[in-house]
């Protein structure tokens, strides 16, 4: 073990010169979280230093009623990551909350990895197999081989992006194959973006099929999309408005998505941002989920040092007036760059 | 981005350069020159728009307006871009005694930071916006005006080089004529169209500016590049002619 720490260390030396960028954050996160039925205090720490996008090691350590860690290493041969994270493999996988360890090799163009470990959500195991390639910088393509309670998918992204006049394009597709009981499922997505100076504009649009896992922007059975702008409101004042559509074909729900982020300069020693993302029910009239964050952040030490106090605000309410679930927070962070 | 920092460079420079001291309007402008390179520090609101012409002979101008700080010892430049939208909200620091140059980045929250190692020379040449030359490149007319009750010196410079006979018709510079404050830059292309309108809206010297303050950029991840920059060109700043 010492040998290969010695092995990574070497390595990090030996190609830490040889990189356009370089960055690096110290954090320390505590946050008290109250909901109707508990009342608990987070604690996170996090240690992250890249001497470029393809070089780089994460430390982070935190305690959530357990304790909770992930080690990272990125070098231009190898990455692994091991511990408690979110691989996000695929747009499939976003939300999945993972305890285990992936590990990629890079041949030249290519990546092959494996990620083993469970969803905490429901301590299923979970396996996958996959390759990147590199076609060209433009164009890059993954595939995967996913186990997940008892059923398999085949994954398939499409990545392609331009870098423009201050700024970036780019597009994608996602297929996914599920064999499930011998049956084969089909689902898929297109997304993309566009960033020139200050504007930006997202969107993506999918179906997801009924067997598939909960585990994506678009859950089961769903087909719809979301879309997403960020302009200037003034010179301090930035915005980011979305709004998504899906609908349920199964059982003829359908949902609304709403989200707004203000992002306000007021001082360069004072920032704060407003993030409000509502999601409202056709089903039952009166049922919607709101979730409010405000953060202050006191950058200071000419901005190497930043301080933020948050709050956090989440209601699941159902259409009979009845609230679900009601839960709020405050925290404190404070990051110091290197 | 770096031409913008070249460009607004250059015509900070025209503040406290010394320059010409024979005819009446380069005695002028050295008074101005030897007038704010005395200053501790300069507060300034400026826009800067370039004209391009369409087949037709319609202009289209395109208009960036920017704040300046500038601190002459140690010598710290910020400015803060307002507009066009595309930039505003983006913040450009050149720190000479850190050596070193950030770039905020609001979409992104990036603050790019890169080594500067451009140093500032005090040359003898003319060293107005967007115009380089020797003093003998251009022949120099001096008027003096009245707009709103307020006296104002107007220089015109003729270019004498071919080369720059190849760029620009002339150039108008004005200033007042109380204290020698910068008002206006013109430049006229070939065809003795306006092609570049810098008006300088405020002027403030001796402001007491923070070191520290012009430092502190927004919340932002600091990434420092170690290699040289990949350039993007910027379309404003393309050819306009």
């Amino acid at each position: 073990m010492r040998k290969l720490v010695l092995f990574f260390l070497l390595i990090l030396f030996l190609t830490s010169q040889t990189f356009g960028s370089e960055w690096g954050v110290l954090e320390l996160n505590t946050e008290v979280f109250s909901s109707r039925e508990k009342s608990y205090q987070k604690y996170n720490f996090l240690l992250e230093k890249w001497w470029s996008e393809s070089l780089g090691v994460t430390v982070n350590l935190g305690y959530e009623e357990y304790l909770k860690y992930r080690l990272g290493l990125q070098t231009p041969y190898i990455r692994g990551i091991y511990g408690y994270f979110y691989p996000n493999l695929n747009f499939y996988t976003k939300y999945l909350n993972f305890k285990g360890f992936f590990f990629g090799i890079y041949i030249l163009k290519d990546e092959v990895y494996i990620l083993s470990g469970e969803n905490l959500d429901d301590k299923s195991s979970l396996k996958a197999l996959g390759w990147q390639r590199v076609f060209t910088p433009h164009n890059l393509a993954n595939f995967s081989l996913l186990s997940y309670k008892e059923s398999y998918t085949f994954d398939v992204n499409l990545l392609q992006k331009y870098t423009l006049p201050l700024g970036i394009c780019y597009t994608a597709e996602e297929i996914s194959f599920l064999i499930k009981n011998s049956i084969l499922y089909i689902s898929g997505l297109i997304q993309g973006g566009i960033s020139i100076g200050n504007f930006s504009l997202k969107g993506y649009l999918g179906s997801n099929n009924s067997e598939n896992y909960n585990l994506s922007d678009i859950k089961p059975g769903e087909f719809g999309g979301e879309i997403s702008i960020r302009t200037p409101l003034t010179v301090n004042i930035f915005s980011r408005i979305s709004a998504g559509y899906f609908h349920n074909f199964n059982n003829g729900n359908a949902r609304v998505r709403l989200g707004f982020l203000m992002e306000w300069n007021l001082r360069d020693y004072l920032n704060i941002e407003s993030l409000t993302s509502f999601e409202y029910r056709f089903k039952q009239i009166g049922e919607y989920n709101l979730n409010q964050k405000i953060q202050l952040n006191f950058p200071t030490m000419e901005g190497l040092l930043v301080g933020s106090i948050y709050w956090i605000y989440n209601l699941e309410k159902l259409a009979t007036e009845e609230i679900i679930d009601e839960n709020q927070a405050f925290g404190l962070k404070i990051s110091y760059q290197f | 981005m770096r031409k913008i920092i070249g460009l607004i460079l250059i015509f900070s420079l025209v503040l406290i350069l010394p320059i010409f001291s024979q005819t009446s309007a380069e005695s002028i402008l050295k008074e101005a020159g030897d007038k704010w390179s005395n200053v501790k520090d300069i507060q300034m609101k400026l826009s800067i728009t370039i004209y391009s012409y369409s087949s037709k002979g319609e202009s289209i101008p395109q208009k960036m307006t920017m704040e300046m700080f500038y601190i002459l010892n140690p010598l710290i430049l910020r400015i803060n871009f307002l507009e066009p939208a595309l930039l505003s909200g983006q913040i450009i620091l050149v720190d000479s005694e850190k050596k070193l140059t950030r770039v905020y980045v609001p979409a992104t929250k990036q603050i790019i930071e890169s080594e500067f190692t451009q140093t500032l020379t005090y040359t003898s040449g003319l060293n107005l916006p967007f115009i380089s030359g020797k003093e003998d490149d251009f022949t120099l007319e001096l008027m003096e005006i009245t707009e709103k009750n307020e006296k104002i010196y107007k220089i015109i410079g003729r270019p004498n080089t071919p080369e720059l006979k190849t760029q620009m018709s002339y150039f108008e510079f004005y200033l007042t004529k109380i204290d020698l404050k910068p008002l206006r830059l013109k430049i006229f292309d070939l065809q003795n169209r306006l092609y570049v309108d810098m008006a300088w809206l405020e002027f403030k010297i001796n402001q007491n500016l923070s070191i520290s303050k012009l430092r502190t950029l927004p919340q932002g991840k600091i990434i420092k590049q170690k290699e040289p920059q990949t350039i993007t060109p910027i379309p404003f700043f393309s050819p306009g002619k």
